[in-house]
């Protein structure tokens, strides 16, 4: 088992469960521990004697323990002894009550799969309704969006700050209603724009002409090619579902970096932004997970790890969000970081570019060597390339990134949102650091 | 403000004319929409705008950075001991980083990057002393570039090269007090210049603290302006002068005070009578202790008050006061009694209270040891032992002074005894002092504390939560070579009640926190000999 310290802890759900998983990092917790190439497991004496059982290739596990937070301060705690203690778990055969669990789990797997491609009787015709009738729906929506757009254009932004939140919430409730959630959020965060900052106007106006770009592009969505099509749909709310994702979106094998993680609270979910590079064809993915309050996320993404599996994106006319479709081998540690680009130029190239093909992308993945932190005082810092051009740094202040580098170029992996790029992770000295 | 903007903000409805909104490069592309309302021309031109504008951002120019962190030969910490730090860095007790701090250094090693921002955070004064080794080259390159972490360059400055006559004049107090004493102990007459020459133009509160840094290479080269310092407006600089002059046994100053105290303390000889009972002692003699009958207003140029503080009689503070600048070896000299006489003496004296509390603070301050066990030996017999409500601060102090081979079975004896004014008197010492115990006494104190542990409601002469008061230091004074023996097992009767969750929990904590201290160790080995930690006594 190949994670450091610090991507075993990041891990655990909470704060909590982390410092409990601690108090159980030592050898005297432990009794019947034992590794393979597929699977770590012990027992651990609390109320009861609970056996523990990991799945390495996914990072799955099982615990007896009835604990609702996931992973438990057992797994943990197991998973800091591999990390800290590796002498103290011997490598060894699986052991019957090991074997059996990811026998059970092949095979609930396979019986996903077996269920996903058994053809159901579909009712075309009802399909069909549905369908039709969400479209009018949509449409009616959108036409009411437009209305409500050119009116606020009429009257004129600088009223809008007087304007109460049922001002926005109403409009994003018609939307919902019209099966439009896509559209409904962007119409909440452009609420959320007025008076934050000293160029919200600007920044409200842009949004505006977006979300009138998009529903532009829905009023003539069969001239536009079939991945915008997908994009435009995506945004207004369509999804796809996942029994069809694999046929329909683009399928990519490689061994994939996991080079940045982010997890934030949006609407009572938790949500985990994963960014990867493919090692051979360089391809970026995100994949997007979500979590009530509590909850572990279903995919095991470990920042800082490489992951051999093929993954399948979403439909776009610059593909991007994907989910794995089947994960092979163990999970490593990334030891040295992919090619990345050489300069803030090259990387503004590769921006347009994909802008050019999906105009309404949010944010994207950026990818930068030589890169040097630079802190300053009163505004925000900066990131500078080897041609001294720089990028604003998102946030106050990284002091953890300028410790990391020590003042020198660095590869840095971050999140880039048009404006600002927010730092993601470094590799130093061979080790994946997270920022 | 742009055209777009401005037209936005004013509202399509209220543009004179019919005018249409236009921006340059995309006005190609609107047109080919055909007619479109104001409103949405407006629209989309934004769109389209916002678009580009993101597509085609230039990056910004940026000056050269700063010069990176030179390298750094000194290796840096495992894994294991880098994450205990950092839970260290974040959780009570402080003792914790400051152990493994000086662990570090001891073992010539340091933090990894990632840690240094964190452990420059650090807002307690006893942790700052000891991080700079651990924070390297890198920790001093950083505090350079944040003022919050500038605490760490003034600590560098104040070690190595810094022109110290530039600290002197231009550095804060602490600075210059911290500077003074480096001066005086080695060149103790330019220090002494120094503050001569400032004196007059300093407050007295400064005045006050740059004395404290006097006592390092303190002569009788300094009676001068010792004697000078005297005649000090404030009574607290005249009192601190005062100890000074006493301390370095200036001739003058010494012959005032025993000549003062002499009057005070007479030895009548057997059958003479005079003690405290009012029978003569025909073998013994007796310690004739008379109290000055009234204040002298020369004494407040040595800076003895005048008013007691509340509780106190007149004339037992000034004996108090008068007695303690008077080395308390002076009596055995005087008298040709050794200690344990005139203690057993002045035992039997009207003003033994005051006695004992001036002989003590004078053995304490004038460091003589042949008296510190003794004294002890008095204090902690219940029979003998005058009337004191700060018997285990007293206790604590004499501790400070005490060498090893006289402490340690005075606090064995205690420990063994269950006496709760040695165990408040270890703890008190221990909290002022952060010294790491003997092996001998860590052991005493976990078998003491497992007695009681195991019957906290009925426990002997102690009374059974009093060894819990010292849980809080034991878990850091405890030496290394305890750890195995606080580990063992803890055995708390299964009973309810808040006497013994109060001992489940302080047992829980003492184990988890002596677990984290031996995980530390175990993660960083020391290089053999293994030496004393560097600054620290042990009892």
């Amino acid at each position: 088992m190949n994670l450091t310290i610090a991507q075993v802890l990041s891990l655990a759900p909470d704060a909590s469960a982390a410092a409990a998983g601690r108090k159980l990092g030592g050898p005297k917790n432990w009794q019947d521990v034992g590794q393979s190439e597929t699977a770590l497991w012990g027992a651990c004496q609390g109320s009861a004697l609970y056996q523990i059982k990991i799945d390495l290739s996914q990072f799955a596990y099982n615990c007896t323990c009835p604990s609702r937070k996931l992973p438990c301060k057992h797994v943990i705690g197991l998973l800091l002894l591999a990390a800290e203690s590796a002498a103290s778990v011997p490598a060894g055969a699986n052991p019957e009550w090991v074997a059996e669990w990811l026998t059970k789990r092949g095979a609930r797997s396979e019986q996903r799969e077996k269920k996903a491609a058994e053809a159901k009787p579909v009712d075309t015709a009802a399909q069909a309704k549905r369908a039709e009738q969400r479209q009018r729906r949509v449409g009616d929506g959108v036409e009411l969006l437009d209305i409500w757009l050119n009116d606020l254009v009429r009257n004129g932004l600088a009223g809008v700050e007087t304007q109460p939140p049922s001002f926005w919430e109403d409009q994003a409730r018609r939307l919902v209603d019209a099966q439009a959630p896509g559209l409904a959020n962007r119409v909440r965060r452009l609420g959320e724009c007025v008076g934050a900052g000293a160029d919200w106007p600007s920044q409200l106006l842009d949004g505006l002409g977006k979300l009138a770009l998009l529903s532009h592009a829905f009023g003539r969505l069969d001239q536009l090619n079939a991945e915008l099509q997908a994009d435009v749909r995506s945004l207004i709310g369509w999804t796809v579902a996942t029994e069809d994702l694999p046929t329909q979106g683009e399928r990519i094998s490689d061994s994939w970096s996991l080079l940045g993680q982010t997890v934030q609270d949006e609407d009572r979910l938790r949500v985990q932004r994963t960014w990867l590079l493919g090692t051979k064809t360089r391809r970026p993915a995100l994949i997007l997970q979500f979590s009530a309050a509590g909850q572990p996320f279903a995919d095991n993404l470990v920042g800082g790890t490489q992951v051999n599996g093929e993954l399948v994106f979403w439909p776009s006319a610059a593909p991007l969000r994907a989910r794995f479709l089947a994960r092979t081998g163990e999970t490593a540690p990334i030891t040295a970081m992919p090619p990345a680009c050489s300069d803030i130029a090259s990387f503004f190239t590769q921006a347009a570019g994909t802008l050019a093909k999906q105009p309404w992308l949010d944010r994207w993945f950026c990818f930068l060597e030589n890169a040097t932190p630079v802190p300053r005082a009163a505004s925000s810092w900066l990131v500078r390339d080897a041609k001294g051009q720089a990028l604003p740094l998102a946030g106050r202040e990284h002091w953890k990134l300028l410790a990391l580098s020590a003042g020198n170029p660095v590869t840095l992996a971050g999140e880039w949102d048009g404006h600002a790029l927010m730092p993601l992770s470094t590799v130093i000295n061979g080790q994946y650091c997270a920022l | 403000m742009d055209e777009l903007l401005a037209a936005a903000l004013l509202g399509t409805g209220k543009q004179s004319g019919t005018k249409a909104v236009s921006v340059q490069s995309l006005d190609l592309l609107a047109n080919q929409l055909g007619d479109l309302t104001p409103e949405r021309r407006l629209l989309l031109l934004a769109g389209a705008r916002a678009v580009y504008q993101n597509a085609g951002r230039k990056a910004v120019a940026a000056n050269a950075p700063q010069e990176p962190a030179a390298p750094d030969a000194t290796p840096v910490c495992s894994a294991q001991a880098a994450t205990l730090f950092e839970q260290f860095l974040h959780q009570e007790p402080i003792d914790l980083r400051i152990e493994a701090s000086m662990r570090l250094a001891r073992a010539g090693q340091r933090l990894p990057a990632v840690l240094v921002p964190q452990a420059l955070n650090e807002r307690q004064a006893r942790v700052r002393e000891v991080l700079p080794p651990v924070l390297g080259t890198l920790g001093r390159w950083l505090s350079q570039l944040n003022p919050a972490w500038d605490w760490l360059t003034k600590a560098v400055v104040q070690s190595t090269d810094a022109d110290p006559e530039q600290v002197w004049t231009e550095g804060s107090l602490d600075q210059r007090r911290a500077i003074l004493n480096t001066i005086r102990a080695r060149q103790p007459e330019v220090g002494r210049a120094w503050l001569e020459h400032a004196w007059p133009k300093e407050k007295a509160e400064n005045k006050l603290s740059l004395l404290e840094a006097f006592h390092a290479g303190l002569s009788l080269q300094d009676e001068a302006f010792l004697e000078a310092c005297l005649d000090d407006r404030s009574q607290r600089v005249r009192a601190a002068a005062a100890r000074l002059l006493a301390r370095s046994g200036a001739p003058a100053f010494s012959a005032r005070m025993t000549e003062r105290a002499d009057l005070l303390v007479e030895y009548a000889v057997p059958g003479a009578g005079g003690g405290k009972r009012g029978k003569a002692n025909a073998d013994e003699g007796a310690l004739k202790i008379t109290p000055p009958q009234k204040f002298d207003k020369s004494w407040e140029r040595e800076g003895i008050l005048e008013k007691p503080p509340q509780g106190k009689g007149n004339r037992a503070f000034w004996l108090e006061q008068i007695l303690e600048l008077v080395p308390v070896s002076h009596w055995e000299t005087k008298l040709s009694l050794g200690p344990e006489k005139l203690l057993t003496l002045a035992s039997e004296s009207e003003f033994a209270e005051s006695v004992f509390a001036a002989w003590t603070a004078s053995a304490i301050f004038f460091d003589c040891q042949s008296w510190l066990g003794p004294l002890w030996d008095f204090w902690v017999d219940r029979e003998r032992a005058p009337k004191a409500n700060n018997r285990g601060a007293i206790l604590s102090s004499m501790l400070a002074q005490m060498p090893l081979d006289i402490a340690e079975p005075r606090l064995l004896k205690g420990l063994n005894e269950s006496d709760f004014a040695i165990v408040n008197a270890l703890r008190t010492y221990t909290t002022s002092h952060h010294k790491i115990w003997s092996h001998k006494v860590g052991a005493a104190y976990l078998s003491g504390a497992r007695r009681a542990a195991s019957s906290p409601r009925e426990h002997g002469p102690l009374p059974s939560d009093d060894w819990l008061i010292a849980f809080d230091v034991a878990m850091i004074a405890l030496p290394e070579s305890c750890f195995a023996l606080a580990l063992e097992p803890w055995e708390v009767p299964e009973v309810t009640g808040h006497l013994a969750n109060m001992w489940r929990r302080w047992t829980d904590q003492l184990v988890e926190v002596i677990s984290a201290r031996k995980r530390f160790a175990d993660a960083v080995p020391l290089p053999k000999p293994e030496e004393a930690p560097r600054g620290q006594k042990q009892k």
